[in-house]
Order: C-alpha cells, then sequence, then structure tokens
C-alpha cells in the first residue's frame, strides 16, 4: 500500500475487457512529507476520488482480480480509502 | 500502472512458445515533470508485452510485475509488463499545496 496525490484522470477506448467500466485516475505516489515518490500512476478507483484528494492505493493483485471479477486484468493498483 | 510512449517494437527470431501472438513493445516511461512540460516521457526505456496494437508515438499505461501474466490465465508466459490500454486522452494538473 502506498499514500497517493489524485493529480487527474484518463480515457481510453481500446483496452484490457477487464477494465471495461472503471474509472482510471492518474495518482502521484508521496512520502510522508508530501514530496513525490516515483513516476505517476493509473490507478483503478471505486469510490468516486476528487481530484488533489489524498488516498491509499492497494498493490495487491489478488485484489484487483477480485474487484473487477476477471483472473486475467492485467491490473494491479486500486484506491481502497481516501485520507482524512 | 505507469504511462508510457512507445518508442519501437522488438522482434525475436525464437521465442518462448506462450510468446506466439504478443508484440514487444518499447516503451519509454512518463515522469511527472514531463507530463507537467507537455512533452511525455523521460523514464528508463523497457520492453512491454501488447496485444492491444498501439503505434509508435502513442500513449499507453502498461502494469508490471507478475499481473503482467495475467492475461494468459490460466497458461503461463515469461511476461512481467503488459500493456493494459491505450490513452486517448490524458486531463492532468497535479496540486502542489
Amino acid at each position: 500500500m502506498f499514500i497517493a496525490r489524485i493529480d487527474g484522470s484518463i480515457t481510453s477506448t481500446v483496452k484490457h475487457k477487464s477494465l471495461d467500466g472503471w474509472s482510471l485516475l492518474i495518482a502521484q505516489r508521496l512520502n510522508a512529507d508530501g514530496s513525490s515518490a516515483g513516476e505517476p500512476q493509473v490507478v483503478v478507483d471505486p469510490m468516486r476520488t476528487a481530484r488533489g484528494a489524498r488516498v491509499l492505493v492497494s498493490t495487491d493483485g489478488d485484489l484487483a482480480r477480485q474487484m473487477l471479477r476477471d483472473n486475467t486484468t492485467p491490473t494491479r493498483l486500486v484506491v481502497i480509502g481516501i485520507l482524512d | 500502472m505507469r504511462l508510457g510512449v512507445v518508442r519501437g517494437k522488438v522482434v525475436l527470431s525464437l521465442a518462448d512458445p506462450n510468446l506466439v501472438g504478443t508484440r514487444l513493445l518499447i516503451v519509454e516511461p512518463i515522469t511527472a515533470d514531463s507530463l507537467s512540460s507537455g512533452t511525455p516521457g523521460g523514464g528508463k526505456q523497457l520492453v512491454v508485452a501488447d496485444r492491444l496494437g498501439p503505434n509508435e508515438g502513442e500513449t499507453i499505461a502498461f502494469v508490471e510485475g507478475r499481473e503482467g501474466a495475467n492475461p494468459y490465465w490460466p497458461g503461463r508466459a515469461p511476461v512481467d509488463a503488459y500493456c493494459s490500454l491505450i490513452v486517448d486522452t490524458i486531463d492532468y494538473s497535479p496540486s502542489t499545496d
């Protein structure tokens, strides 16, 4: 799991079928002091997270497979909480 | 998934049989700075397995790690990076508060 800030979103027509209908956001991983850690990541968002929000992101591929209900999904990162 | 720009492709003369039908893209990952500046790229290039067919110069999102082999389930493939989608539009405005 890591903390990230939601910096944007993407749209895609041609994609793996398991991603149809899911909101895809751009998340910037953060250090404790709020500085950026690494490159922007595309994450699956099941909770309509607002731009600028700080979120907890899961890197568990099993969770992604269960949530998208597809064993073949090439997906790992899922928003699992919004920081208070 | 990271974002990346397709820069080329790899063709193998001899390959693992599980890779038949899979293209291999050379992808340049997109850094936060490069996304803000409007000239996406800047990361260390890597090879990404693909069955969607993006053209050179197009932007994709790719998964890394064992999930890259998920699309081959229940079969197995020696893949640790896979093109999950071709990007149509990016809406990016980082808030640095």
